[in-house]
């Protein structure tokens, strides 16, 4: 009986989350669309979701491409189609890899900040304080927050694609010597407006989510310091998790409607 | 504008947190130009009583009168102009920690006023000088002291010339000297601008510093209600009790 009490309790808790996320996500889009736009903040956003995680998001790519380099062409020399490997390096990182692996490196650096950052205001009472003087906090905290994830996970995207396809080269040129450039014209050669900009553009919504949760989980913070060191948790691991899970069907809206 | 010279009226309130009952028909009036002290225990609902007076927290029942309109029934919008007559100071300041001080002070300025930049820095300067911190404008408030942070909060709610501040524990956390400080900074703010005022604090220096009025709470209603000398002749064991230990 008290099993079935607390997994009774674990569903209502998995519905009210879902209830208060949507009743936040409505009236984050609804100020998004309504208030004027803080400017100065976004950029200060921008800059620290976006240009503070370009060096992560260097290496991470970097180490993406060898690790494809060296893991395909060994699965490519055995069926004879090692001349394939370029166009398999860039297919591989342009449509999946790279966006994907953008999105959960960036959800754990940035979900953590901002679970941290709006956990900790939360707790001192300067959420209030923004409300005490009739200020919205959606219009300074979170539209800023979420659109600079919106805008910089492509960004950063095509950074990480960049850095995995040179170095899947470096990677392949070590044991097999082909210049750049015919690297790049036979990767290129076969990737079609359908595989790289859809792709790309699909981390605008995973930019969306990890935004939106990582604000929610800030926002919604209770019970001092030990409370910010919860929310930020459930932020990270909530990002990643439904980043996953919109990849699942993004992908398949993507091959639909590209394809 | 005033509901017959209150420009706070409070009317039945109740709110309770998880069925405990924290505040149990609270019944108060604040006059134009008056301070009122709320005392009380910890966990008597006095942090609670100033949140819910701009609806921070919403009532379970019960009325709140600002400046005449009951502020229980506003849909926010009409909510927020009531919020920008009254200056609130929070008990640990609640400094926005990615603004300098400077900032903080100017924030509600940028949003509820038309003010020029040269105008708006003016402003900054005349109450930061006010409260004895104009060096402080460029620092961050991690980088300033829990009596200076108090100060920044107290400009930054006088900063759009409130009718009404609320200001909760005051002196709390800090030393004799500098709550003696904080307590002449906003009796001399008091007579000069004769804003109607709410004190939610334990300290009776501060009470006998800035009030004229004084309530005290316990277990969620008021059990006391009237001067500063009064109180301390009240024969009431709660009151005669704290005031003891005050003292």
């Amino acid at each position: 009986m008290e099993i079935l009490l607390k997994k009774q309790n674990g569903l209502v808790r998995i519905v009210e989350w879902f209830g208060e996320f949507g009743l936040f996500v409505g009236r984050s889009l609804r100020t998004g669309i309504t208030s004027r736009y803080q400017i100065k903040e976004l950029l200060r956003q921008m800059d620290e979701i976006g240009s503070k995680s370009i060096a992560l998001v260097m290496l991470t790519g970097a180490a993406l491409g060898v690790v494809m380099s060296i893991h395909l062409r060994d699965s490519l020399v055995r069926f004879g189609a090692e001349a394939a490997l370029p166009a398999v390096i860039v297919l591989a990182i342009v449509k999946e890899s790279g966006p994907i692996i953008t999105a959960l490196v960036v959800s754990g650096r940035v979900a953590a900040g901002i679970g941290a950052e709006l956990g900790s205001m939360k707790v001192t009472e300067q959420l209030d304080a923004f409300e005490a003087s009739a200020i919205d906090p959606y219009c300074f905290l979170v539209v800023p927050r979420v659109l600079a994830c919106i805008l910089m996970l492509p960004l950063l995207t095509i950074i990480a694609d960049f850095f995995g396809v040179v170095m899947g080269w470096v990677s392949n040129a070590v044991v097999a010597p082909i210049s750049f450039q015919l690297f790049l014209t036979q990767g290129f050669k076969s990737v079609t407006f359908g595989d790289l900009i859809p792709s790309t553009l699909r981390t605008t919504i995973f930019g969306f989510i990890i935004g939106m949760i990582s604000c929610f989980e800030g926002m919604r913070t209770e019970g001092g310091t030990e409370g910010v060191g919860r929310s930020t948790k459930t932020a990270v691991v909530l990002s990643a998790l439904f980043v996953i899970l919109a990849d699942v069907f993004l992908v398949k809206i993507i091959l639909i409607l590209f394809e | 504008m005033e509901n017959n010279g209150y420009v706070i009226k409070v009317h039945d309130l109740h709110r309770s947190f998880d069925k405990q009952n924290v505040l149990n028909g609270i019944d108060l009036k604040v006059k134009s130009g008056e301070t009122v002290a709320v005392l009380g225990q910890s966990g008597t609902g006095k942090s609670v009583l100033l949140k819910l007076l701009v609806r921070l927290l919403e009532p379970d029942s019960g009325a709140i009168w600002i400046d005449g309109k009951d502020i229980t029934k506003l849909p926010v919008n009409e909510l927020n102009e009531v919020r920008k007559k009254i200056g609130f100071l929070f008990q640990y300041a609640a400094l926005y920690d990615s603004l300098t001080v400077g900032e903080n002070v100017e924030f509600p300025l940028l949003w509820h006023s038309n003010l020029s930049p040269s105008e708006r820095n003016d402003r900054v300067d005349e109450l930061l000088s006010r409260v004895g911190l104009k060096d402080a404008k460029p620092k961050m408030p991690a980088q300033i002291s829990g009596g200076m942070k108090k100060r920044v909060g107290l400009a930054r709610a006088l900063v759009l010339d409130p009718q009404i501040i609320l200001l909760d524990e005051p002196t709390a956390g800090l030393d004799p000297v500098t709550a003696a400080g904080i307590n002449e900074l906003f009796s001399g703010l008091q007579q000069e601008r004769k804003i109607s005022s709410i004190v939610v604090t334990h300290d009776m220096h501060a009470v006998k510093a800035v009030s004229n009025h004084v309530v005290m709470l316990h277990e969620g209603k008021i059990v006391f209600d009237g001067t500063v000398d009064e109180l301390q002749a009240s024969q009431e064991p709660h009151v005669s009790e704290f005031v003891g230990q005050s003292l």
